[in-house]
Order: structure tokens, then C-alpha cells, then sequence
């Protein structure tokens, strides 16, 4: 448990536009499930922090626990199974997993408001996506129903859905998917929100949608200066959209960076293979480089370093000692969890 | 590249009809595959690309008859020298002896293996119904088939809930390799895979088509995917085709507006090469109610008054690199 993030040093040659300042930080977090099965370490360990007015991307692949990461800092992770075993979720200077039920609920959906990769089953199909946008900004800010159906109208239009006085009173299924993606970031805008958490927002979009969607989100962030953690399994978005960027492999980050470095020098064997698997990169006519084997199950995750299974570079110290998230250059940005940083050079 | 495709399919429809009232009346249909015409060559992978409700679904299991098509015909020639069928008038017993030779993949392979059949049983499915192998040919067969999609033998007594969506995918390739067919329908075949086993799926794809000479009709959304598996790309908008071409004419000197606008609509896994993107307004359309003249007028960066009256006739280009707009002349 003594995993202590290695603290940047003051601003390197970064694009981000934002101040140094920390909002977020998730301190060596564990988020287990106990089933009958077992336990499964989801997230086990894992720290990373958001930085006023930036994005950080979380990647990695299905069950790398980045979603189950970002439903812990909203506390909406089920509990049972669910259990915190261990961590801090460090917000504004406050730990969020002291707080108590009542507290949560005053910041979720005002200091910090989250978009899910279904819209529709994330809105309520009874109501009209005005109720939806004015049941958030009159929980949170106490407005009358009259200022909250105008702020509602306002909301629509700022992310874009045309005629929002008409558009206000429809119901989630007169909407297609786009729209219904809209729709949610209106009512997670609505309250202003510091942080923004935004989990595999495109996902279920078709490609002309999703480049419309990024492209809100982007120019949403700046013009309000929040935060934002994405979480996606998709390279190239968090390429488009992220300052930072966090690769989760079986419940821990493996390694971070700014994005341009993270995408011109990936170091860590598991970030080098998922750049290499994708076809963007690949020359024409050659064969796709893969990462052999599977990702190993939450319940039973290999000792040391649980990449080592799949690693072509591993030693025998990977399986006895587990590798610390550490600066690749002291006091650089750039981190990684490996033993063999010299070794993925070559790779 | 081919004298005589393995497949040429001419003006391929298939509508749905919209039921409506007490008596589920026909009170007008969807178009949903609305006069489609391409061919796919020997040992050639053929891409069909879209957005959602583009059609391209519809396309590969229409030529399969899996849902009876509409109309239009589908010129099958088992070898270069042999009589072309048509696919769609063959009867329903001569259809299913085709079928050795005609297969798909889907998507979702956990939905399309049978949960109480052992994937050893799943596989060997297809053999025994055809009468082809029996007893212990028909296991050597079976673990042959795993061997080849590289699982290990003894997995054929576990059942697909046992099994990861890669591995649950090799499964589903295996089955449809069991008959040794000549040209597979991969639908979404790797949509639902992690990137890191979505390579290994497409890598082995790749193998088998070397191996065994098949060519494929790949169906799919992810472009980055279709660009790297493809020798030809057909891109579907509402129903028809509007582009069709070489990989190369396509993703790199693409003609059509809306083949412009899928392209750039692309992310790049590149952050240093944050793109201006050629923007599309609104959604795709219902094919219910399609636009009139050029489906995509409504979305159209370069529209012109013509596009709504008249459907532009596909023109083509040069070898092969067809497009249906106005604007090219």
C-alpha cells in the first residue's frame, strides 16, 4: 500500500492549456467485488490524478477496471458486492469516500456529472428530456420550474440540437442516437459541473455522429474550462481529445503521460503492443502484431506484474515483485510500471 | 483483377413491408437494400461499409437467403470455369447444398453458438447434417478445425460461456470453416473485440484465406479495420451503393461527398494530427421516408437543386472506382 504517485515537476513542455493545479486524484484506490465466486480486484491500486480544465483519457480493454474506477469516484459502484477495500478519491482537497450518502448526492450531478455510453438506457423513457434537464438544475440550484424550463432550452441549444423550444418537450425515443448523446451532456452541463466523467461517450454512435459528439465535448470543455476524465477503449479518441492519457491493464495503470509522448513514445510492453495491434498504424499487406493470450481474470490476476503472462520481455523478478507506476526520467511527467524500461526500448 | 468473379451480384433488393392495424395490413415498405450491384473476386476480401441502418447487414444475409431477398440476381460460380447459379432461384433443398460454399460470421458470438452445445458439438454440427463425417473422423475433423483457429483440442468439451469473445469468435470461424467453404460473409466479425484480440481475429482471417484460397465479404463500420483487410470497399448510404473501388481509390482519392465525409469523420490515433474535419450535419435519414433524388442530398456539403429531383446514375471513374453523385462528370 505504499504506492505514492511520482508528483510531476512543474509544468514540462505541455500543450495543456491549464494550470498545474490538481482537481482529482484517485490515490491507490481498490474497488473489489465480493461474489460467490470469489473476489474480483476490479480496480486494485489505482492512481491517477485530472488537472483543472483538462482531459484525461483512461484507457485500456474490457474489464481493465477503468470503468469501474470512474463509477467509484461518483459512488455508484453497487454496494454489496462492491466494497472500497483501500484508497482515497481526493476532490477539491476533500476525500469523496468519507463522505457520507447524503453529501455524495449534493456533488453528484452538480460538482461532478457523468455521460454513459447508452443514452437511452441512461434517460428515463417516462419523461420528456426537459423534465430531465430541469429536475437537475432545480435539485441542485433551486430555480422555479419557469427559469428551470428556460435554463433547460438553453442547455439544449448550447449543445446543438436545433429547434430546443419544440425539441424540450419530446421524450427520449423521439430522438435519435446522436441527439440522445446530446441530450445527456445537456443535462450533465447543466449545473456547470467542475468535473465532467464521460465513459466511452461515442461508443454506440456511428462514425459521422461520434466525430460530432467529440467535437461538442471538446469545444464544451474549453469555453467552460472544466475537467473531463474519458474513459474509452479507443486510441485514436483519446488521441483527438485527450492532455493526458492513463493505460489501465488488470486494475492498475500501467503507465502515463502527456498524449503526444504517450503516442510517440509508448514504454511500457503493454502500451507498445496496443499501439502495434491497431490497423490505423500498420503498413499495408503486413501482418498485425498481436498480444498473445487473453487479458487474465479479475479473480485470479498473476503475481508481480500481471502483464507478465503476456509479455515477451518478462523475467523472473516480474512474477516476484510487483513493478511501482514510476518516472521514467526523475521528475518527468512520464510514468510507467515496469522492470524493464531498457529492454521495451527494443521491442 | 479476375476474369470471372466468384460472386457478381446485380441490382439486389430487399424491402421490408411496414404492417400497420388490426388485419396487419402492408401500408408501405423499407427499402432497406434498394438495387445494389457489385462483385466480389476470387480470393478477394469485398467491404461493405455504412453507418447504422445502412443496409449493409441486410445485403450480406439477403445474398445468403437467410432473409429472402426482393429481387435482382447473384451470379455463383464454385470454380472459374464452372456455370454460373443464380443464388436466388435456387430452391430451398438446392440453396442448402450451396451452402457448403456460401458461410457467415456474426458479430456476436456468444448470440450465435448454441449455449447447451459443447463447441466440439457446435462444430461438428454442420459436418454431421451433411453426412460427411461420422464417429471418430468426424472428432479428428473437429479438432483439426480448432487446431487450424488456433484453440487447443481438448477444448472441444467446454461449453462458449467457458470461453473468452476472442476465443468464442475462433469458435464461430471454425464452424463456418467446417464444410470448406469457398466465400464467407464476415458481419461485424471483429466489431465486438478488445483491439489487442481484435488483431489476433483478423490476423488469423488473413491466414485462412491464404491457406485456403476464400474470399470474403467483410461488413463493417470500424474503417481503420476495412482499410487494412480489403482489397475492394463498396460504401452503402440509405439503402444503395455510392462509392465503390479498389482500397485504394477509395481511402485515398474518394469521390463521392459522403465517402469524403466518412473519412474524415475518422478519429487519428495520432494527437499531433488533430484534422478539420469535412462536418455532416444532422443523422442519417429513416429509410422509411428516404430523401428524394440523391439519398444524401439532405446532408450533402456541395447539394445542388438537381440532387433533390434526380438519383444520380453510378459513373465510373476509372478501373472499377465507381460513384453515384451529379457533381462528377
Amino acid at each position: 500500500m505504499s504506492r505514492e504517485r511520482t508528483k510531476g515537476a512543474p509544468a514540462t513542455a505541455s500543450t495543456d492549456p491549464s494550470s498545474n493545479e490538481v482537481l482529482l486524484e484517485v490515490q491507490g484506490l481498490k474497488t473489489w467485488f465480493h461474489t460467490d465466486e470469489g473476489i474480483a480486484k476490479a480496480v486494485d491500486g489505482v492512481t491517477y490524478s485530472v488537472r483543472k480544465g483538462e482531459t484525461l483519457g483512461v484507457v485500456g480493454e474490457s474489464g481493465c477496471g477503468k470503468s469501474v474506477t470512474a463509477l467509484s469516484v461518483m459512488q455508484l459502484v453497487p454496494r454489496p458486492p462492491g466494497e472500497f477495500e483501500g484508497g482515497k478519491i481526493m476532490f477539491r482537497g476533500q476525500d469523496l469516500l468519507s463522505k457520507s450518502d447524503a453529501e455524495m448526492r449534493e456533488i453528484r450531478g452538480d460538482e461532478i456529472a457523468m455521460i454513459f455510453q447508452e443514452p437511452m438506457s441512461a434517460l428515463n423513457p417516462v419523461f420528456t428530456v426537459g423534465d430531465q434537464i430541469m429536475e437537475t438544475v432545480m435539485l441542485h440550484r433551486g430555480l422555479d420550474k419557469e427559469a428551470a424550463r428556460a435554463h433547460a432550452v438553453e442547455m439544449l441549444r448550447k449543445v446543438g440540437i436545433p429547434s430546443p423550444e419544440e425539441r424540450v418537450d419530446e421524450y427520449p425515443h423521439q430522438l435519435s442516437g446522436g441527439m440522445r448523446q446530446r441530450v445527456m451532456i445537456a443535462i450533465a452541463m447543466s449545473c456547470d459541473p467542475s468535473l465532467l466523467i464521460a465513459d466511452e461517450p461515442t461508443t454506440a454512435l456511428d462514425v459521422t455522429i461520434q466525430a460530432q459528439i467529440l467535437d461538442l465535448i471538446r469545444e464544451l470543455q474549453e469555453a467552460e474550462g472544466m475537467s473531463m476524465l474519458l474513459i474509452t477503449h479507443d486510441l485514436a479518441v483519446v488521441a483527438e481529445t485527450a492532455h493526458h492519457v492513463a493505460v489501465m491493464y488488470a486494475g492498475k495503470v500501467v503507465e502515463y503521460a502527456p498524449v503526444e509522448e504517450l503516442f510517440a513514445s509508448p514504454r511500457h510492453p503493454y502500451t507498445i503492443g496496443l499501439f502495434r495491434s491497431l490497423p490505423d498504424l500498420a503498413t499495408e499487406g503486413e501482418r498485425l502484431e498481436t498480444i498473445p493470450g487473453i487479458v487474465p481474470s479479475a479473480f485470479n490476476f498473476p503475481s508481480g506484474c500481471r502483464f507478465r503472462t503476456r509479455c515477451s520481455i518478462a523475467t523472473e523478478r516480474c512474477a516476484s515483485e510487483e513493478p511501482l507506476l514510476l518516472a521514467i526520467v526523475e521528475g518527468e511527467e512520464h510514468t510507467a510500471a515496469c522492470h524493464h524500461l531498457e529492454e521495451a526500448k527494443e521491442l | 483483377m479476375n476474369t470471372s468473379p466468384i460472386l457478381e451480384v446485380v441490382d439486389l433488393q430487399k424491402w421490408f413491408p411496414i404492417r400497420s392495424g388490426v388485419f396487419s395490413r402492408p401500408v408501405g415498405e423499407v427499402k432497406a437494400v434498394d438495387g445494389i450491384s457489385f462483385h466480389v473476386g476470387r480470393k478477394e476480401t469485398l467491404s461493405i461499409v455504412g453507418e447504422s441502418g445502412c443496409g449493409k447487414t441486410t445485403a450480406g444475409r439477403s445474398l445468403l437467403r437467410l432473409i429472402e431477398p426482393t429481387g435482382g440476381s447473384a451470379m455463383y460460380r464454385a470454380e472459374p470455369d464452372s456455370e454460373p447459379v443464380d443464388l436466388f432461384k435456387l430452391s430451398a433443398s438446392e440453396m442448402r447444398a450451396r451452402r457448403d460454399d456460401l458461410q457467415i460470421i456474426f458479430q456476436d458470438p456468444y448470440g450465435s453458438l448454441n449455449p447447451r452445445l459443447t463447441v466440439g458439438n457446435a462444430i461438428a454440427e454442420p459436418l454431421a447434417v451433411r453426412g460427411l463425417a461420422h464417429g471418430s473422423e468426424l472428432q479428428d475433423r473437429v479438432e483439426g478445425l480448432l487446431k487450424l483457429v488456433g484453440l487447443r483440442p481438448e477444448v472441444a468439451n467446454r461449453y462458449p460461456h467457458e470461453f473468452s469473445g476472442g476465443q468464442r469468435q475462433r469458435v464461430g470461424i471454425a464452424r463456418a470453416l467446417a464444410l470448406k467453404p469457398k466465400l464467407i460473409v464476415c458481419d461485424e466479425a471483429v466489431s465486438a473485440l478488445d483491439v489487442s484480440i481484435q488483431a489476433q481475429v483478423i490476423n488469423l482471417l488473413k491466414d485462412l484465406q491464404d491457406e485456403f484460397g476464400l474470399s470474403y465479404i467483410f461488413i463493417a463500420h470500424d474503417l481503420s479495420v476495412v482499410r487494412y483487410i480489403s482489397d475492394r470497399v463498396a460504401v452503402m448510404y440509405l439503402g444503395r451503393l455510392v462509392e465503390q473501388g479498389t482500397t485504394e481509390q477509395i481511402f485515398n482519392d474518394p469521390k463521392h461527398p459522403y465517402t469524403q465525409a466518412l473519412l474524415s469523420s475518422i478519429p487519428s490515433p495520432d494527437p499531433t494530427r488533430r484534422k478539420a474535419r469535412v462536418h455532416l450535419e444532422g443523422d442519417v435519414p429513416s429509410p422509411i421516408h428516404p430523401p428524394s433524388g440523391c439519398h444524401f442530398h439532405t446532408r450533402c456539403p456541395v447539394v445542388e437543386p438537381r440532387c433533390a429531383d434526380v438519383y444520380p446514375e453510378s459513373i465510373e471513374i476509372e478501373g472499377g472506382h465507381c460513384a453515384s453523385c451529379h457533381l462528377i462528370s
